[in-house]
């Protein structure tokens, strides 16, 4: 345990309890950078995006032109490190540019659905009664889908493209995270602290903010993480059917839908943009781990750190 | 020898009660079936009144289900009844004429049986009790000044506590800091729902003392809600004893505590744990079960257990009985009442 003895003099109550409070940020942040496997996923991720956002700079190649005179060269091929497409296109500069559209499609719809679905389950949780059975029934109708399916329908009835798939996913993604939230919140408001919060004459607000939304909060944004390896997969699986993005465009599941005639020919070539949803999805879900781990108020404090 | 008995005591009849509460009743709807419609009512708190005068510590006990704590919760507000009436000082809480809720909280807090559960755990201490006036208004600064004083006032240094999260308390520290919390909004009464029952019998005593303390020197009233008899015959000066929702008995606690009436208060004193290995058990424990409050027993609710149950205990509800006018000793009993047609109706001994 930390010495909580102030030097000299009386104590400035207020300075030291602030001190302490950025203290167990520090102590958080010491957790994560001792964590290897969290640091690991972590670097990978932001090597992943640091490469995509700067993928014209990252190759000489243009992910639209091929050459039908280098069609499905392997890897290690001198000029193309991860060998070529069934049209000639250099494999790497696609997975750089269809990396853009595959991360956007799978951070974004999970952004969206913690804003909305987080909101929708602190007011189900919180206002109970009949809020709760409105919101939850409804969230109960879209949960009965299974998830890969009800994309799919979606997007059939929006139509195709990024904005749709977005919207599709965001959709897909609010009501687990509703369920989740909503039971986190009913938890918590009836715990002994919140009683105590709305008899000291606090307003709902307040209460809301400072004592359920604090203790919600980590819970839920480790669960966003770990969605956002899903809604990678979910997007990738939405272009694979012809439902996300259409051709040329670069995008994962794509590469992967179009590269699939070749796995016999080439099935190196043709598992590559498999790997990269593998491992970016992978990677989101140990970083969601580490994450639950360092914030974890109370393990932060139990090994003295 | 109670604390601060000798500033209660006679005077209380004729001053205006601190807090009187009247006829309070509240009904817990049971939901079932696949529409969740209302399919029965826990009378939950049926017909309580009561009063507390200034200076004095009333104790509220019973079995676990008695309605002790819904009391609380009525009181504090957090749950809302469904008749009756709650003065402060004469003010209808509530009322056009009274005073508001938020009025009321300034001048009643609570604290409750599980300090873990009653303290935010991303807060530290010094959140927690600067929380409460802030959110009533005081400005940081003031705000900081009092928590300070108010971790001094429970015997906890503020160096070395107000930087702490719950977790990094013990359970006699984590209740000191929920007493802090209670006071920090300078609140006249404070109602303590099992608030030292869960906690070591070294550390209880430890915060039964800081209680006894804190009550001389801050001027408060408590509502002692606890089964410990042990502690309530310490603390307390009336007792109010409650069983299935409904008050059997109350009285000043040299009262309950040498002449209980009601056979409940009787069988209640009987499963005291004593240290005279001398004193013997004369009178039979409780048989059997409290009933279940969806469907009290018709007439006397007690009247299931009751070695004397008559007829008319079926029959008809017990009046409240007052027995003893110096005690203010009130009992919920057809053989107190000798207008009743029990047949111990005379015979119980005075």
């Amino acid at each position: 345990m930390a010495t909580l003895d102030i030097p000299g003099g009386q104590p400035d109550l207020l300075r030291h309890v602030r001190r302490r409070r950025r203290g167990t940020w520090r102590r958080s942040a010491h957790r994560i950078l001792h964590d290897p496997v969290t640091l690991l996923a972590a670097a990978i991720l932001l090597a992943i995006f640091l490469a995509v956002l700067f993928a014209p700079y990252m190759t000489a190649y243009d992910p639209y032109v091929g050459s039908a005179l280098r069609r499905l060269r392997p890897i290690g091929t001198p000029g193309h490190w991860l060998g070529t497409d069934e049209i000639g296109r250099d494999i790497y500069t696609r997975l750089l540019f269809g990396g853009r559209l595959s991360l956007l499609a799978g951070v974004t719809p999970v952004a969206f659905a913690l804003l909305i679905g987080g909101s929708l389950g602190l007011v189900a949780g919180y206002g109970g009664g009949w809020v709760n059975t409105v919101i939850m029934r409804t969230m109960d109708m879209f949960y009965a889908f299974p998830s890969v399916l009800l994309a799919v329908a979606i997007c059939s009835i929006v139509g195709a493209g990024l904005t749709n798939t977005i919207i599709a996913l965001t959709i897909v993604l609010i009501s687990p995270i509703v369920r989740l939230t909503e039971s986190l919140t009913t938890q918590i408001r009836s715990l002994d602290f919140v009683l105590a919060a709305r008899a000291s004459g606090a307003s709902t607000v307040s209460i809301l903010t400072r004592h359920v939304l604090a203790n919600v909060l980590g819970p839920i944004l480790v669960y966003g993480t770990s969605l956002v390896g899903l809604s990678i997969i979910l997007a990738s699986g939405l272009t694979f059917l012809g439902l996300g993005v259409p051709p040329p465009e670069p995008e994962w599941g794509a590469m992967l839908s179009s590269l699939r005639q070749a796995i016999y020919v080439a099935p190196i070539n043709a598992a590559l943009p498999g790997a990269m949803i593998f491992i970016t999805s992978l990677c989101f879900n140990l970083v969601s781990d580490g994450l639950r781990h360092a914030l974890d108020i109370r393990a932060i404090n139990e090994t003295g750190i | 020898m109670r604390p601060g008995s000798e500033t209660t005591g006679k005077r209380s009849s004729l001053a205006l009660p601190l807090l009187e509460v009247s006829h309070l009743s509240k009904a817990f709807p049971v939901r079932g079936g696949l529409l969740g419609r209302t399919i029965a009512h826990v009378r939950a708190v049926d017909d309580v009144s009561f009063v507390l005068h200034a200076g004095e510590v009333l104790a509220v006990v019973g079995e676990s289900g008695s309605g002790k704590s819904t009391v609380a919760q009525l009181l504090m507000h957090l749950v809302s009844r469904d008749q009756g009436s709650i003065h402060l000082e004469g003010a209808s809480v509530g009322a056009k004429d009274g005073i508001t809720v938020r009025q009321l909280r300034r001048s009643m807090q609570i604290v409750f049986q599980d300090s873990y559960a009653a303290l935010n755990p991303r807060l530290t201490v010094f959140e927690t009790l600067v929380y409460g006036p802030r959110s009533n208004g005081a400005s940081r600064h003031t705000s900081a000044m009092r928590a300070e004083k108010l971790l001094d006032e429970v015997g906890l240094d503020p160096a070395r506590f107000a930087a702490r999260y719950p977790h990094e308390l013990s359970g006699g520290q984590r209740q000191r800091v929920n007493i802090a919390r209670a006071l920090s909004l300078d609140p006249r009464i404070i109602i303590l729902d099992e608030a030292v029952s869960a906690l070591d019998k070294s550390v209880e005593a430890q915060i039964l003392n800081l209680l006894v303390t804190l009550k001389r020197e801050l001027d408060l009233q408590y509502i002692f809600i606890s089964h410990d008899l042990n502690v309530v015959e310490y603390i307390s000066d009336r007792v109010m004893v409650m069983y299935l929702g409904t008050v059997v008995e109350q009285a000043a606690t040299d009262a309950i505590f040498s002449r209980p009436r009601h056979p409940y208060t009787r069988a209640l004193l009987t499963s005291k744990p004593t240290i005279d290995p001398r004193r013997r058990t004369t009178e039979l424990p409780i048989q059997g079960e409290m009933p279940n409050p969806m469907s009290p027993p018709s007439g006397c609710r007690f009247r299931t257990r009751c070695p004397f149950a008559d007829d008319v205990c079926a029959a008809q509800v017990p009046r409240t009985i007052t027995v003893d006018q110096a005690a203010n000793h009130q009992v919920a009993c057809h053989m107190a009442d000798p207008l009743s047609s029990h047949s111990r109706a005379a015979g119980m001994p005075a």
